[in-house]
């Protein structure tokens, strides 16, 4: 085997290309948190219904999606949706995946974020006569999900670390493209340190958004309009 | 005779299997101002609650002008009251918490204009307006672009009582509003609940340990325990000659406190 050295040509070469593979890989995790999000303030919801087998059924899905592996159920997207007559491409497939594997996590942050939520703040929404709606929308929303911040950015930037999972079904986002140019180059080194810097600078990024939303919405009041 | 404002007729109310209430009976005139003390645990909060709908009843009706709270008639027959019913009757009453429970990530004005632009569907110049009027009423005109972590807790409570006034009620429920609050603040907001009781119309029921202002404000004081009225009568008349063994010894202890 030749000496491990670094080629700046060839990083230089395949950057671009690399590049190509970030812009699928960060658009996968932006459709797949947009989803989770949805997902998951649903699956919040359906879990305080009043009706039980709403309940059961929500407590259900959590369980059942949060203890199997995030790649199995890519792969029963991908293979089990085309029997049933439903074609998506690869990108569908993983924002499906994620979105509703991560929806599931942050069903469980939201709920806790709306059970956090004090109880006075229901009884001022009752007491001044708002409907359900404006009592979840105007009041309960804005401290739950500001409460549930921190957690969501943790949730979104693992989503994002778990999209190598989804070059399994071929789709063409940094790791995948890394691993055709090492195989088609024979170099390895330089693909994968890019493709590991990219994730660094990334999830730093990610973080740091997260961090300064955090302070635009300090807990102890945020205005909203 | 007039109808009372407010009638508790035959409540009851348990919390598990233990009765609070049983068989409970109290009238409401229009515009009157009713204290109600007791010691702890005694269903003061409770009996403000199931008024407001924060807490259901088991048994009986209470009535607001003849009205019956957690009963109506749907196809001429009358069923549990569904939440159409309640927004309807809720209409007429205010609340005001120990605890203020303002909403803390709006700011002050839109507290007070949340409800009248949600609920009474105003504008929202319209609202802020009023919500504006409504602060200077309560000596917080600068306030409005406060948030409510920025206000001390008299402040927060002044707040309070004008986001309830917002919504235009006819009945005040103010529940131990200065128990939360420094001894230093406590007047600045019993000053607000004095002004409105010398030029409004409201009718209110109050909880308060504060005994020299349930005596100059109340035209009727009840004293309350286990879910009952043990005595009644003006002020100055069940403080000064109390008739029932418990009232005098609840009373000596707070004179002792
Ligand atoms: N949600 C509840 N579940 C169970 N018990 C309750 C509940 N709310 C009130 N109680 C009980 O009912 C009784 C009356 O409570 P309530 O809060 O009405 O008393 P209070 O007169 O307001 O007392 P305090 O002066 O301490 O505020 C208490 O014994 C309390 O423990
Ligand atoms: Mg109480």
């Amino acid at each position: 085997m030749d000496e491990l050295y670094w080629d700046w040509g060839f990083a230089l070469e395949v950057l671009p290309v690399l590049l190509q593979g970030a812009k699928v890989t960060l658009l996968a995790t932006l459709l797949g948190s947009l989803l989770a999000l949805v997902v998951g303030v649903v699956l919040a919801l359906l879990r305080r219904s009043r009706l039980h087998f709403l309940r059961w059924t929500a407590r259900g899905v959590i369980e059942f999606i949060r203890s199997t592996p995030l790649l199995i159920q890519i792969f029963f997207i991908y293979y089990i949706t085309p029997e049933i007559g439903i074609n998506l491409s690869p990108l569908a497939t993983g924002v499906l995946a994620l979105g509703l594997h991560y929806g599931c996590y942050l069903a469980e942050v939201f709920r806790a974020g709306i059970e956090g939520v004090d109880h006075g703040q229901w009884e001022a929404a009752r007491a001044l006569n708002l409907s359900r709606f404006h009592t979840y929308f105007d009041v309960v929303f804005p401290q739950a999900l500001r409460a549930a911040l921190p957690a969501t950015g943790n949730y979104v930037i693992a989503m994002f670390k778990e999209t190598p999972q989804l070059s399994a079904i071929t789709l063409l986002e940094m790791m995948q493209l890394a691993k055709i140019i090492g195989s088609e180059n024979f170099r390895y080194l330089e693909p994968l340190t890019l493709v590991g810097v990219l994730y660094l600078v990334f999830s730093l990024i990610a973080a740091i958004a997260v961090l300064l939303l955090e302070r635009k919405f300090p807990p102890e009041g945020f205005r909203l309009r | 005779m007039k109808q009372p404002k407010i009638r508790f007729q035959d409540v009851s109310k348990f919390f598990g299997d233990q009765p609070l209430f049983d068989g409970f009976n109290l009238d409401i005139t229009e515009q009157e101002i009713v204290t109600l003390i007791g010691p702890s645990g005694s269903g003061k909060s409770t009996l403000l609650r199931m008024l407001m709908t924060l807490e259901t009843i088991d048994g009986g009706e209470i009535f607001i002008d003849g009205e019956p709270l957690w009963h109506c008639e749907r196809r001429s027959k009358t069923v549990k009251a569904d939440e159409k019913h309640l927004r309807q009757m809720r209409a007429k009453l205010g609340m005001v918490f120990q605890h203020f429970n303002l909403f803390p990530h709006m700011s002050v004005l839109r507290n007070i204009a949340e409800a009248p632009i949600r609920v009474l569907g105003k504008s929202r110049e319209q609202a802020y307006n009023d919500a504006a009027c409504l602060l200077e009423q309560v000596g917080l005109a600068d306030k409005a672009d406060a948030f409510p972590a920025d206000l001390s807790g008299g402040q927060k409570q002044r707040v309070g009582i004008a986001r309830t006034l917002a919504m235009q009620p006819s009945v005040l429920l103010l529940d131990e509003i200065t128990s939360a609050l420094d001894p230093e603040l406590v007047d600045e907001v019993l000053d607000v609940i004095r002004q409105l009781a010398a030029t409004q119309r409201y009718t209110m029921l109050l909880v308060t340990h504060e005994m020299y202002f349930a005596r100059e404000i109340s035209d009727r004081v009840c004293f309350l325990d286990q879910g009952r009225i043990v005595e009644e009568g003006r002020p100055e008349q069940l403080f000064s000659q109390p008739q029932s063994p418990r009232t005098q010894s609840f009373l000596a202890s707070f004179l002792r406190s």
